[in-house]
């Protein structure tokens, strides 16, 4: 082991003068402006009811600042469809179960617009939306795109590397099924099935994102969309599906730049950080600077089957 | 219009020239080489000078002058800085050879200057805006690790800067890294670094001088915008055998050089390698991991008679990576020249020239369902000829021609077996680069110096390719597409052709003080394609070609130049103004690697820079040195495509809305300091000192919180900038005393501290949600600025040279 840490050290030599530290910088602000979050699924709803569909309005704040980002209730905000619809969405405050208080709670923190609907094949959508100071911003209007092919699941037992794989263990893969006469862009993520007892012999049953956005498309062919590991270790007997969201290319560029930049290190030889261009413009807008932060996103969704792992080394 | 002014210009030369070789009747040549007697190297820039007639010329960079003037017996002054002077009697009847070997002076001076050229060369040479420094020199100078480095020596000259520490590369007047045309025996090397810009792929035992052009660069330069840094090997001892080499912490070296017959032919090869690997191989838990680099340089050369020589030259060079089953990874430039010198009479020298150049680079991931195998590469064939015409002792006629025909394979991934990575290859493209050249150094009376030329440049971008075509008016993307042309291979897609005019005066105020000025336009058919502030290893080249279009640059710059104390201290002023046309930018979130449709990610930018640059060096004496420091500013612009029906530019085609920003390499301090003291015969101490704006870089605006993540928000490029860097690197040199005085084994330890102070300069200053967040998505998490120095902290170092 000690002759390990020699060697170690005579590689990495340059890497021994090097240093990190959090440091004080200032930077510039461009003041307070609105975020739109809302991802809208052609998923069916819960119990057999439409789907709940949220979008969430706030305020951007300072880089180093540590206060809560402000919401924007008092806005009006309305879903357009292309045959002339238009739905208005409610702003509530969700309740949630605190186990602290052994209730049900409203949660001030996590107030959205709502709206029970389910979103319909080939129909497009926009997000319309008016600020209490009369300001107005519209979306770009997204299509629900079918699609017929689901990603196949597997899992695979990887040994500990030092770029992909923390540990030795099964990972899960999959296979995406592109068409190839088409023009895709896709984001996929991991969910985790969990089922536990709730007593009368029955079972209850919750999915849980499981991991960050991988991306690919029908399109693009870097290396990067060649990634089709999720990098979590699973474990023996735990179960797993993939969910497959079909996004425009605006959105799928956003995203997928969004994603880089989050990991994005700023060193030399990375790319120069992006203004993330939000679909959400403002009306009458004199620049792209007006324009809203966030994303209105509308996608279609498959479900790959449900993956036990099993296998081990 | 344009057509016109073409014409215009190449009849104004057409004159000049005339006038220029008319003046050569009734007059006889001395010509030949001046060598080191020592080992029979060529000498560049040796004087040849007739007193009484206050006539001269210097050798050109194969060691041949030519020297015409009137019948009459006169005494030739054969010399070169740092050897003895040659006085030969010569009573000129008719035409002379007259070959002269030096011998070193007594004192060794070359281990204490600083140029190795002629010793006012700075005032009377019509030549401005050019550095050159002696190996010796570099050799003392602290180096990182001990590696004896010449792109880190050309970074502490005015004028030339680098982005950072590990950065590959360096950044001329404003220019980016692939502006810099960089020669290896004519041979153009395309990538400069090992390990990712901490090493040059230059062997410092193998070169033996190297030449750096930021401005008036001459005409028979062309094909990259910023500079032309132009580097020669030895030729080898053509009159023992002999060698040298070192054993540094990172890598060892060795150089051999000997006769194969004496003073007819000589050879001289090198080699270099670091250890990581070997380490790494004796320890079982680590042997799967190879890192590595290695360079091979190898030259011979035969003398047929006076009147030819050929020389054949090569490298190879490669950095390895291999990180056990996971991952591997190599990349190198290999280059091949062969020459022919021939003179087809005393003032007729030519030059004619074959060469291969190649940079290529893998990726695999050998094992696994992702496994595959990605390769790219370069490569050129190139021909040409030289010829260097010289009339009379007040001009000289230099003209050429030649042609280059490359291959690009922009990116080939194939799967490896049981992968689902998918096949994906790039056409492969080519194209034909033809030049030629016609340029004349003039004197004009004792004080008036010109040298005027014009280059002449073809580009033919040839397939095999798909190219595309968008609808008229829209941004090209991939949703503009209308239609599509299949080109076969070597077929014609585009052509271009311009002209660049290059021109440089000098006027003589004194002896001691002389102004110049100069201008050149020159024009890049070759694009790297590099969306980072440093390139990689792993960036690819692009030709001009339907949409991209060759870069150009209207370079404009004036100087003062005055030696003092017979020209013991040499300085400079120059002022310089660059105009970048046809820039290659690059959207935001451009992907670049394997995409067949790669304008659709391109921007055209324009871009300025302009600037001061002062030098002061001291050349002789104990102590030796150089300060310099430029002012400077380099900025781009991205306009971007309008849109009429919004009456702005397209989003996705601008950047910054339309405004300059500055360039990444932009800093607008920058300082130098650079000294080496004789302190005995054995020892000496040398130093550098930087200090230098920091670069620019980009700064969030603010932050928001989109599905459960922050994110940061950006508005203006480059718009922040990184601390200042400074760094202070020292070293000391001892001279072992040698055992007998006839002992050819001389053997020297260097001593180095790089960062003596340790200052943490940043090589990266980057923005992370803080570990210590509360996992509440709607508080707005604490954000952080982290800072990384990769030379963080004093780097010892310690190197056994020798030579024998």
């Amino acid at each position: 082991m000690k002759k390990n840490i020699i060697y170690l050290i005579l590689i990495c030599l340059p890497l021994f003068f090097a240093c990190e530290k959090q440091i004080d910088v200032t930077v510039p602000s461009s003041g307070p402006k609105l975020v739109v979050d809302g991802w809208f699924t052609d998923e069916p709803g819960e119990q057999g009811m439409e789907r709940l569909q949220t979008v969430r309005l706030s305020m951007s704040i300072p880089y180093f600042s540590t206060e809560k980002y402000s919401l924007v209730k008092d806005a009006q905000v309305i879903l357009k469809d292309t045959r002339g619809n238009q739905y208005n969405m409610k702003y509530v405050i969700p309740k949630f179960y605190d186990p602290s208080q052994g209730k049900y709670t409203f949660d001030t923190s996590k107030g959205r617009y709502e709206i029970r609907k389910n979103l319909e094949l080939s129909i497009s959508y926009q997000l319309y939306i008016k600020l209490a100071d009369g300001t107005e911003y519209e979306s770009e209007t997204q299509m629900v795109h079918s699609y017929l092919q689901t990603p196949r699941i597997y899992s695979e037992y990887k040994e500990a590397d030092d770029d992909r794989f923390d540990k030795d263990g099964n990972y899960i893969g999959f296979e995406p099924k592109y068409i190839k006469s088409q023009e895709n862009y896709f984001i996929w993520q991991l969910f985790q099935i969990n089922e536990y007892d709730i007593g009368n012999g029955k079972m209850g049953r919750n999915e849980n994102s499981f991991s960050d956005y991988l991306f690919g498309s029908s399109v693009y062919t870097n290396l990067e969309e060649s990634d089709t590991f999720f990098d979590h270790v699973t474990n023996l007997g735990e179960k797993y599906f993939i969910k497959q969201f079909v996004v425009s290319k605006k959105v799928y560029d956003y995203m997928r730049l969004a994603e880089q930049q989050r990991d994005n290190e700023g060193t030399q030889f990375s790319p120069p950080p992006a203004p993330l261009r939000s679909n959400i413009k403002k009306v009458g807008g004199k620049n792209i600077d007006d324009n809203a932060l966030g994303l209105f996103l509308i996608s279609s969704v498959q479900r790959s089957e449900v993956l036990v792992i099993s296998k081990s080394k | 219009m344009k057509k016109s002014c073409d014409l215009k210009l190449i009849l104004l030369l057409l004159f000049f020239l005339q006038i220029g070789v008319s003046q050569a009747a009734d007059k006889f040549t001395i010509s030949g080489y001046i060598k080191d007697a020592s080992n029979g190297e060529a000498l560049i820039g040796a004087t040849i000078s007739i007193n009484e007639l206050m006539l001269g010329t210097v050798t050109n960079e194969y060691g041949f002058y030519s020297l015409s003037v009137a019948p009459g017996k006169y005494k030739v002054h054969f010399s070169f800085i740092g050897y003895t002077t040659v006085v030969k009697e010569v009573d000129l009847q008719s035409d002379q050879t007259i070959t002269i070997e030096l011998g070193m002076d007594n004192v060794t001076l070359s281990d204490i200057v600083v140029t190795a050229k002629k010793k006012d060369q700075n005032v009377k040479s019509v030549q401005m805006s050019v550095e050159r420094v002696p190996l010796s020199t570099v050799r003392k100078l602290p180096h990182f690790l001990g590696e004896v480095d010449i792109i880190k020596t050309l970074q502490m000259l005015p004028g030339v800067s680098t982005v950072g520490d590990g950065s590959s590369g360096f950044n001329v007047r404003g220019g980016g890294t692939d502006q810099n045309l960089i020669l290896l025996d004519e041979a153009p090397v395309y990538n400069s670094s090992h390990l990712f810009g901490f090493f040059s792929v230059f062997n410092g035992d193998a070169v033996k001088d190297f030449q750096l052009y930021k401005g008036g660069i001459p005409a028979q330069y062309g094909g990259r915008l910023s500079s032309v840094l132009d580097v020669r090997q030895k030729e080898g001892n053509s009159k023992r055998f002999s060698g040298n080499g070192g054993i540094g912490i990172v890598s060892s070296r060795l150089m051999l050089e000997g006769p194969i017959k004496k003073d007819k032919t000589s050879f001289m090869i090198a080699g270099r390698r670091s250890y990581a690997d070997v380490l790494l191989r004796m320890s079982p838990e680590m042997k799967k991991n190879i890192v590595y680099f290695y360079d091979l340089n190898a030259k011979i050369n035969h003398k047929f008679n006076d009147n030819n020589r050929l020389f054949i030259s090569g490298y190879m060079g490669n950095d390895v990576f291999k990180f056990g089953k996971s991952f591997d990874s190599h990349w190198g430039n290999k280059t091949a020249t062969v020459r022919w010198n021939h003179l087809f009479n005393k003032k007729l020298f030519s030059n004619f020239t074959g060469i291969y150049s190649k940079f290529d680079y893998s990726i695999s991931v050998p094992e696994g369902s992702l496994g595959f195998k990605w390769v790219s590469s370069i490569q050129n064939f190139n021909l040409k000829a030289d010829f260097a015409y010289y009339s009379n002792p007040d001009t000289k006629l230099k003209f050429g021609f030649g042609s280059i025909y490359y291959i690009f394979n922009p990116g080939e991934m194939n799967p490896i077996k049981n992968s689902v990575v998918k096949v994906n290859k790039l056409e492969k493209e080519r194209a034909f680069e033809s030049a030629a050249y016609i340029s004349m150094e003039q004197n004009i009376g004792s004080r008036l110096s010109l040298q005027y030329g014009l280059r002449a440049s073809n580009f033919s971008s040839l397939g095999s390719k798909t190219v595309h075509a968008y609808q008229d008016g829209k941004p090209k993307e991939k949703v503009t597409k209308s239609g599509f042309k299949k080109y076969g291979s070597n077929e014609l897609i585009k052509n271009y052709f311009g002209l660049e005019p290059r021109l440089a005066l000098k006027y003589s105020l004194t002896n001691e003080i002389s102004l110049k000025a100069s201008y050149n336009r020159t024009r890049q058919y070759l694009h790297r394609i590099s969306n980072t502030t440093a390139p990689t290893p792993l960036d690819i080249w692009a030709p001009s070609g339907k949409y991209i279009k060759p870069a150009k640059v209207d370079q404009y710059a004036i100087g003062y130049f005055q030696n003092f104390s017979n020209n013991m201290f040499e300085t400079s002023l120059e002022l310089y103004y660059k105009n970048f046309k046809d820039l290659v930018e690059y959207k935001y979130g451009a992907q670049l690697m394997l995409n067949p449709t790669l304008e659709t990610e391109l921007l055209n930018a324009s871009g300025r820079s302009y600037g001061l640059e002062l030098s002061v060096r001291k050349k002789e004496g104990r102590f030796t040195g150089w300060l310099a420091y430029t002012l400077s500013k380099s900025e781009k612009k991205v306009e971007g495509m309008y849109n009429s029906d919004t009456g702005q530019s397209y989003p996705s085609t601008v950047i910054n809305h339309g405004k300059y920003f500055p360039m990444d390499y932009d800093k607008t301090h920058d300082l130098k300091i650079v000294t080496n003291y004789e302190l005995s015969n054995r020892w000496s101490v040398s130093s550098n000192f930087i200090l230098m704006s920091g670069r620019p870089i980009t700064y969030p605006y603010g932050k928001y919180n989109l599905q459960g993540n922050t994110y940061a928000h950006y508005v203006n490029r480059n718009g922040g900038r990184l601390p200042a860097y400074h760094r202070l690197d020292i070293s000391f040199t001892y001279k072992c005393k040698k055992k007998r005085k006839d002992q050819r084994w001389q053997a020297s330890w260097n001593f180095g501290i790089t960062n003596l102070y340790s200052r943490q300069n940043a090589y990266s200053v980057y923005f992370k949600e803080s570990d210590k967040n509360l996992n509440n998505q709607m508080n707005g998490n604490r954000t952080e600025a982290w800072q990384f120095s990769i030379i963080g902290k004093p780097v010892p170092t310690v190197t056994y040279n020798f030579s024998f």
